[in-house]
């Protein structure tokens, strides 16, 4: 800094050494932030809602799952037109699996 | 970086506490102010800038990322809340700029800020400081004033680097000419 720039900043200093502050702002600020919801807090109580319900969803999904995979093939092990028959079914609840570690592990909302 | 104190304060916010702003609000009222004050020029307004942006900082304390300095979240709040204020205003007021004017005034202002010391200077500085550009009394103010790096103006302001200079180099050149053409000292 020269001495015009040490001279200019000495006389900002010098006259802004007290920034006059309404002394009620703090208080109009608390005032308005205490009649507001915190929807940080309840979008993360939310969030934390979320998760847990998508895992117990995805732990009974795979439950059930297994339960169909091993009541199916026991029976009909050497019935494989019957079995084909399940296809579907089988393959839709892969899909939903999928969708739903997807949305566990992959949905960033879900991160936080 | 963030001082401890700023961080406990923040995390009890987030935490549900909301008297914990109060800290927050302790600590950067006045900076707040004196960011506003220099753009938007009237007091009543000023305090609404400081009033609104600590209101919207408080709503998105969630978005705010501790990587970064607290009071440069806030001040570019308070920076957009007084540009938007201004825009919406529309002030009919003209402000006086040198930018065209070759005439190095630094020599004459040396000289004559001997005599600052027998008047009001507050009184003196605050005419010139409304009689500047909103912008240029801004970066003017956070350069000498609050000491902001170029680098911090650019993260508060959201101003290029080579805009801020410019800034600057106008914002001092109005300020040394204001301060001989503008003021009976």
């Amino acid at each position: 800094m020269n001495k015009t720039d040490q001279n200019i900043q000495n006389l900002l200093v010098e006259s802004y050494k007290k920034q006059p502050v309404d002394s009620q702002i703090e208080d109009q600020i608390m005032e308005t932030i205490s009649t507001q919801k915190n929807y940080g807090l309840l979008l993360k109580k939310a969030r934390q809602k979320a998760k847990i319900g998508l895992l117990v969803s995805l732990i009974l999904l795979v439950i059930y799952f297994v339960k169909i995979y091993t009541d199916l093939t026991t029976p009909i092990r050497y019935k494989e037109p019957e079995l084909r028959a399940f296809y579907p079914s089988i393959f839709t609840v892969i899909v939903v699996c999928a969708i739903y570690f997807e949305m566990i592990f992959g949905a960033k909302l879900l991160k936080k | 970086m963030n001082t401890v104190s700023d961080n406990v304060h923040i995390e009890k916010v987030l935490s549900g506490d909301k008297e914990a702003f109060r800290y927050l609000i302790k600590a950067y009222q006045s900076m707040a102010y004196s960011i506003a004050i220099s753009m938007v020029k009237n007091e009543f307004s000023a305090n609404d800038v400081v009033q609104n942006s600590f209101i919207r900082a408080y709503k998105a304390l969630r978005s705010y990322r501790s990587d970064a300095k607290f009071s440069t979240w806030l001040y570019k709040i308070v920076v957009n809340e007084s540009l938007k204020l201004l825009k919406k205003n529309k002030r009919s007021q003209e402000f006086i700029t040198y930018m065209d004017d070759p005439f190095d005034y630094s020599t004459s202002f040396n000289q004559a800020i001997k005599s600052f010391e027998l008047k009001d200077k507050k009184t003196q500085i605050n005419k010139i400081m409304n009689l500047m550009k909103p912008k240029e009394a801004l970066i003017l103010k956070l350069y000498y004033l609050h000491e902001e790096s170029i680098a911090q103006i650019e993260k508060i302001t959201g101003f290029t680097t080579s805009n801020i200079k410019v800034l600057l180099h106008r914002a001092r050149k109005s300020f040394l000419a204001l301060s001989i053409k503008h003021n009976t000292y």
